[in-house]
Formats: C-alpha cells, structure tokens, sequence
C-alpha cells in the first residue's frame, strides 16, 4: 500500500514546533517511508508563527494538505484554506474561540485577507461552513490531568502541548502508538513527561476513525537536515579550515562543523570579507578550506572570489540562498542568486558553480567541490537554497561512506614557479613553506611577479580560459541530469531544490514530460540537443535561468515562483498544463 | 650553511626619497639577523606602494587585496604556525579600508606582525588623505583641508588587545630593524607603527618635520605612562610603547579527535 500524506504542525517559535516535527518525520522514517519534513519560520526568537511541512510517501511538498495539527489558532488561521475537503483538523478546543483580530502576532495582510473571505468571526463559525474533520482537543484539561498524573505543576508541564497535539495527529494518521513512543524517546533525554503526554493524548483520540500506516522495507537510516547534510560530507572530505560569519540559513552548517571540528581549524570570522579572505590564506598554505554563507554575506564575498580567480586559489564556498535582494526575508527561500553566483566577483572571473537538486545530490557535489577547486585552483561556489537547509530528510548511510584524501604535494621546490605556463593551463601547486613563491592578485608573470607587459597579461588571460575550458570538459558527463519521456511534448528545465517536485510532477502529468535538471550552471551546459516540444523554465526568482537559457535554446513558458516559499508539485502540474495551452508566463503562488 | 639571499631582481619602483627605501631595508636586515629561511617567511600585502614590498624580498609572499593583507594572513599562520607572518600595508590600507580586520587581529592575538607604513597619503592614487592626516591640513594634491580628525594608531592597537605595540621611523633603519626584530619575536599579535615621509605627496611631513619631532624611549613604560605617550602630538614618541603576554588565538582553540561513526549515530532512524 503506497502511503501519500501531506500535513502541516503548526504553533508559535519557541513553542516547540521544532521537536514536534522531528517526531513526526522521525515516526514515519521509522515506518520506512519516504518523508520530508519542511520548516518554515520568522526571522524571530519567540512568538511568530513557524511549522514543519511534512509529506510522506514522496520527497517533495504537495498541496493540499491531508491535515493540520494546530498548536495555537494563529496555526488555524494560518493554514486552513490549504486544507483538503474532510481534511483532519487537530486543534485546542479553545482556539475556536478566537478570532483573527484577537491574535497580535498575526500579519496584518492575513488578517485582511480572512476578513475579506470570512469576515472577523470566531473560528468555530468560519469552520462550520467547512467539510472538515474537526478533532477539537480540551488541551486545557488534558494538560490538567498530565500535571496531577506527573505530580508536576502545570507551569512546568504545560510545554507538552507540542507532544499532545503531535501524537493525537499522528495516531490519527495511523501510526501506531509503539512507533510514537520510540520517536518521543528519541527526541527527548528526559522524555517521561512527553511519554505521558503521549499516552493521555492518545486515549483522548482513541475510537476516532483512523488512517493506517503499514510498516515498509527500511532503506534509508539517518534522519538529516540539507545543512548537516553538507557539513557531514564536509568533514568526511577531510576538510582542514573552516571560516564563517553567522548568517540565515548557513550557520547551522557551520555550527555543526564546529561542534564536530575535531582537528578542523574552525574561525568565527569578523565579517564575510575576511572570512573567505582567512579561509584563502589557509588553502595557500595548503590546507583544504571552504566558507559557508548566504546572499547578503556572498555579496560581501565577492571581491576575494575575484583574487581566488586571479591568484588561482583552491576554494569552495557552500552559498545557502535565501528571499532576497538585500536582506529580504532572511528565512524564507529562494534561487535569486544564481546570477549573481555565476558573474561574481570583478573581471573575467572564472568559477565553477554547482547547484544540488536534495539532501543526497549535495552530499556527492560537496566533495565533487573539493576535487574541481583543488583540481583546477579556482572557486566552486555550490548552490544550495533554504528550502534544503532546513528540511529534514531521509539519507542512507552509505550516502557518508566516502572520503577524499588529503591534499598532497610534489615538485620541485627550486625556482618555483607559482604560475607556470602549461598545456591544459593548470601550474603545479606547492604550498607555502615549500618553496619560495609570490602569490598575486595583481597580473603576474610565471613566478608571480606583478607585470603590466601586454604580452605576459595576454597568455595569463588565455592560461586561465585554457583552465576553465578544462573544467567544462571534465564536467561535461554531469553538467546536466535527464529524467521523464524520451518523446516528450514539454521539456522542464530548472536547478537545484525543485527538482524533486518536477520528476514527480512529470510522473503524475497527463502531458509528456521530460525534465532537465542543471547540476553544473558554470561553465554553463549547451542543452539545445535535448530539448523536446515546448521549453518550460521553473524557477524561484524573477527568470535568472531562462536568461541564460536563451543563449543556447528557446524558451517558451517561464514558471516563477516569487513568494518566498517551496515550489510544491501541484503547482509544477499546473505549469505543465499552462505550458502546453501556450502560456508564456506562470507565477507559482502557493504557501503560507 | 650560506647567508640566505633576502633580495630579489624585481625593479624597485618606489620615488626617490621615499620612506618604504628604509622599511625595506630594515626589513631585509631584521629577518637576516634572525636566520629566517626565505621558505618560511611570508610576506602579506594589501594594495598601496607598501605593499610592493612583497616583490622585493624573498619569501612565500602573498599580494592579497586593499584592506584584507591582515585577514588572509591569519588563515595563512593559523594553517601553518611554523611561518614567520608579517603584513604590510600602508595607514590607509590598515586603518581606513582594513580598519575592521585590524580591530578583529588585537581581539585574537594570533602570531602576526603588522607592519603599518605610515605617510598619512593614499600615494599610488595620487595624494588623497590618509587615516592619519591631521584634520585642517591641505597637502598638494587635494582639494580641501582635510576635514577628519586623525586615527591614533597606537590607541587603536591598545584598545584592541594588541600585545606588542611600537611606533618607528623609516629613516632610522637600525633602530627599526631593532624593533623589528622584538616585534617578530614577541608570541602574538605585533603592530609598528613605521612613520615615513612621502616624498611626493605630503610636503608637510617631511624628512625635516619628523626627524625634528621624534625622540626614543629609553624603556618600555607601565601602562598609565605608555598611554600618555601614545597620545603626545607635538614630539613623537619612538620604541616599544607597550608589551604583554596572553595566550594567542592559536592556543585558545582547542584541537580534539572526534568520531564521525558516533556523529552520524545521533542521527539514526533507530527502527
């Protein structure tokens, strides 16, 4: 029996939405299904609205939801449109009293906007026009009776509402109560009070109808968020120096990194400036190093990525992008610096950029990175977005069973020359304290002395060109990824965190669909040979891909994706059928 | 075992009269007396003429970028703590563009020596006021009085945390590889303040003004006194203001094995 759920558990920051939804995506992993498991939240410590997005039998999200555990009625209020017709409606009996005016933290833009559908009334009367299956708890009560039966305050124990709302939603589901208890124990070093909670909540639900959650084969056994996805690959590439200033959504990488560092120089560094310039200055003295930030700190970045070009620098720089420009909303996601990624720093500055499609994708380009950076001495800027960041997800093991030696060096260390001109434009690399040698932002001869002779300047350029058309040769097998229909009416192109919600959009469609995806965007693939039918771009920015599309092939239709939010499969199959009924523009608009 | 050869054949395209003449040839002699292999010493330069020097003696020297010598050196000698380090740059490119990192340095006390060399003009950009140009001073090259106040280098190296602070002159080549010498010897962060003439750009401090200014300490003073003469004006102060010991960055980061097998435990499923 093939399980497909989609549901949302929402509540305040800090009202522990974040430990609701690791149980929740930890019991259905534990059941061996597919699961993803999204976290939305504000760019604030307490209070805003924040929730998990979870789907299960599939690895992208899916619209409209199945259910929707309600820990606070912001979360009603909030997400209830999304919810399927006799969708599962799990909330406090006492959030119906209230209506959307009575909630401070809510935006005002929703208010207004349930206003102007439902008018300002208590939620139990915008609820009875709807088919919902309303599981109304008395949270009050049953937080009453877990107080008496801990023999705890209830101050102390009223935090278990998570757990409460989470396992009555759960078990309704059909999961069984073994597998709740076990991903509670899990969650919790002290979990007696949880396991209460559990216990008192799911007796309250016991009788209602109840879905059924079938135990399958279990292949995938860690449970990992994009960002400790990255930085566990990062470690097992034997990484040597890590920088980093704290930014939304990368510092989380870099965290882990730094708890786990081991022998790992880690470096909170004053700004982005100075933390890709330290993290330069140690991959010249040879160690392997990269940087982790987001678009604002990239930005920053940008005139060191233009001296690691120049002066041949080994580097790889994880960019987590996030709703921009500017600051823009520093928790929400978005693909808007993938131009910005390609063209950055000043000059004809040559990179490799590399964008990856999930968890397992950026597990294999991480030291796929480190291998091309080191490999060809320049930047590998890899692409990953939010979205990614801070879902958790399902990964083999065996996904981390790799290493990647240690960098090494040979040569002569007499009369080095840092620039040598070769073949393929690649100069032996010794590190410093090796030999002699002058590293050089400015134009340099062979030896790294700085020249202005028009002759030198010319075969410094051609070097580096020789160099970067190398690295398009030696990428060329896997610059691009090919699923769907070899005789499709519509081919999708995209990159990065879409991918999983096209190859199962293309699956699902009544057209005949085929879906490149961009896993190499610099040097840039030419993809003109594959293109089937109509071109659809589906991207979440305002059509940087379809740009660069344009040099090579023609594009017909342009999905974008502009509200901050995830690109959900319902909508990629609307795209499709968009694309094929001739229509050149699409804006993507679901989520909340 | 053979002298080791400090010089280079790069022309030297500094103008005549120049102070950076004196700081390279300090420099030269600072580290020959000191036996350093030209391996294991790493010249760093921001972007100004100072930074030149990188060219001109021999080591595994780095030319980064206007402002970030100090940045891309310390990932260079915390990879690598057998390197001597030493940054160059000018007061416009440590205390104007690179203030930052300069700041960040003395809170880290990593094994650095900052070189700053001082003429107050951004020279290779042809006369505009540097970071230590007093204000209401009008040099030939610009338009107005330069209306900021100074930075007080000094000051700004003890406030930061910097362990060895000292000022010098370009044109008292032995007293400057002197302090040189103290500097690359002290365990942490380091900064000289090496005051030079600019030839070309600044025709009030000359030769003439600064050799009728400066006066050397005869010791290091205590705290209270060092302070006092860091902000003296009218004579200037030269010698080791200010030296202490604590422990550097390299000793406060702690280094430890970890198991990868027991990190990817913490994230098992657990069927």
């Amino acid at each position: 029996m093939k399980v497909d759920l989609s549901f949302v558990i929402g509540g305040f920051q800090g009202g522990g939405v974040e430990s609701a939804g690791q149980i929740a995506v930890r019991a259905f992993a534990m059941k061996g299904h597919d699961v993803l498991g999204s976290r939305e939240y504000h760019s604030n410590i307490i209070g805003a609205h924040s929730y998990y997005h979870i789907r299960v039998g599939g690895k992208a999200l899916q619209m409209p939801l199945d259910a929707l555990i309600a820990l606070d009625a912001e979360s009603v209020f909030t997400h209830f449109q999304n919810l399927k017709n006799n969708g599962i409606l799990i909330c406090d009996r006492s959030s119906l009293e209230k209506k959307a005016s009575q909630i401070p933290s809510m935006s005002k833009a929703l208010k207004k906007r349930i206003e102007l559908s439902y008018g300002d009334f208590p939620l139990n009367q915008i609820l009875e026009k709807l088919e919902f299956r309303l599981i109304a708890l008395p949270m009050a009560e049953l937080l009453k009776s877990l107080s008496k039966s801990v023999e705890k305050p209830l101050s102390s124990v009223s935090r278990a509402l998570n757990v409460i709302g989470t396992s009555a939603g759960l078990y309704l589901l059909g999961v069984d109560e073994f597998t709740i208890r076990k991903a509670i124990e899990k969650q919790f070093r002290d979990p007696d009070v949880n396991l209460r909670a559990m216990e008192i909540a799911i007796e309250e639900v016991k009788g209602e109808k109840r879905g059924e959650i079938p135990s399958v084969e279990k292949k995938e056994n860690l449970i990992v968020s994009g960002n400790e996805a990255v930085a566990i690959a990062k470690l097992r590439s034997q990484i040597e120096f890590l920088s980093f200033y704290p930014i939304t959504p990368a510092t989380d990488e870099a965290l882990f990194i730094e708890e786990n560092r081991g022998r790992v120089i880690t470096v909170q560094a004053e700004d982005e400036i100075s933390a890709l310039g330290m993290a330069l200055g140690a991959s010249i003295a040879g160690l392997r190093a990269t940087v982790s930030t987001s678009g604002p700190g990239f930005s920053l970045m940008n005139e060191m990525i233009s001296f690691a070009v120049q002066a041949e620098i080994p580097i790889v720089i994880t960019l987590w992008m996030r709703a921009s420009p500017s600051t823009g909303i520093a928790t929400r996601t978005g693909q808007q610096d993938l131009l910005h990624a390609i063209f950055s720093g000043h000059g004809d500055a040559f990179k490799i950029v590399i964008a990856s499609g999930d968890h397992e994708e950026a597990i294999e380009d991480v030291s796929l990175s480190f291998k091309l950076a080191e490999d060809f001495q320049m930047p590998v800027i890899h692409l990953l977005d939010k979205y990614i960041a801070s879902s958790l997800t399902t990964v083999a093991r065996g996904k981390f069973e790799f290493s990647l030696p240690k960098r090494e060096f040979k040569g002569d260390s007499e009369s080095y020359q840092r620039y040598r001109l070769t073949e393929d434009g690649v100069s032996p690399f010794l590190p410093l304290g090796m030999s002699t040698m002058i590293v050089s932002s400015l134009e340099h001869d062979e030896y790294g002395f700085a020249t202005e002779d028009p002759e030198i300047r010319e075969e410094m350029m051609l070097k580096r060109m020789r160099k970067f058309k190398k690295v398009a040769e030696s990428v060329s097998k896997r610059s691009y990824s090919i699923y769907g229909a070899k005789d499709a009416d519509v081919t999708i192109v995209s990159f990065g965190s879409t991918k999983n919600a096209i190859i199962e959009a293309i699956e699902r469609s009544e057209h005949a669909a085929k879906f490149l995806q961009l896993r190499v965007l610099s040097p840039f693939p030419d993809i003109s040979k594959e293109i089937r039918g109509k071109v659809l771009c589906v991207e979440s920015n305002a059509g940087q891909l379809s740009l660069l599309l344009k040099s090579c092939c023609r594009v017909d239709s342009v999905a974008r994706k502009l509200n901050a939010r995830p690109i959900y499969v319902d909508e990629v199959l609307m795209a499709i059928d968009d694309a094929m009924k001739g229509k050149e523009e699409v804006i993507l608009s679901e989520g909340a | 075992m053979k002298e080791p050869e400090y010089k280079t054949d790069a022309w030297i395209q500094w103008c005549p009269g120049c102070g950076n003449y004196g700081i390279l040839k300090a420099l030269r002699d600072a580290v020959s007396e000191l036996k350093i292999d030209p391996k294991k010493l790493v010249i760093v330069g921001g972007i100004g003429c100072s930074s030149r020097i990188v060219y001109y003696i021999r080591g595994g020297n780095v030319h980064t970028l206007h402002g970030r010598a100090i940045p891309v050196a310390s990932g260079i000698k915390l990879s690598n703590p057998e390197l001597t380090v030493i940054v160059a740059g000018g007061d416009g490119d440590i205390l104007g563009i690179g203030m930052g990192h300069f700041v960040a340095l003395g809170r880290r006390n990593i094994d650095l020596k900052i070189f700053i060399h001082d003429n107050s003009v951004y020279g290779l950009t042809k006369g505009q006021a540097g970071p230590t140009l007093p204000s209401g001073v009008k040099l030939r090259a610009m338009n107005y009085e330069n209306a900021h106040d100074a930075v007080n280098p000094l000051l700004l190296a003890f406030a930061s945390g910097y362990t060895f602070i000292a000022r010098a002159y370009a044109y008292h080549v032995k007293e400057l590889k002197k302090i040189m010498v103290e500097a690359i010897k002290h365990r942490g962060s380091a900064v000289v303040d090496i005051l030079q003439p600019c030839a070309t750009y600044n025709e009030l401090m000359t030769k003439d003004w600064f050799e009728k200014r400066v006066y050397y300490l005869e010791s290091i003073p205590g705290e209270k006194v060092a302070i006092q003469k860091m902000k003296e004006r009218e004579r200037i102060p030269l010698g080791i203001l200010f030296k202490a010991e604590k422990a550097t960055f390299e000793e406060r980061i702690e280094r430890f094995d970890v198991d990868l097998e027991k990190v990817l435990e913490k994230k098992a499923v657990l069927y």
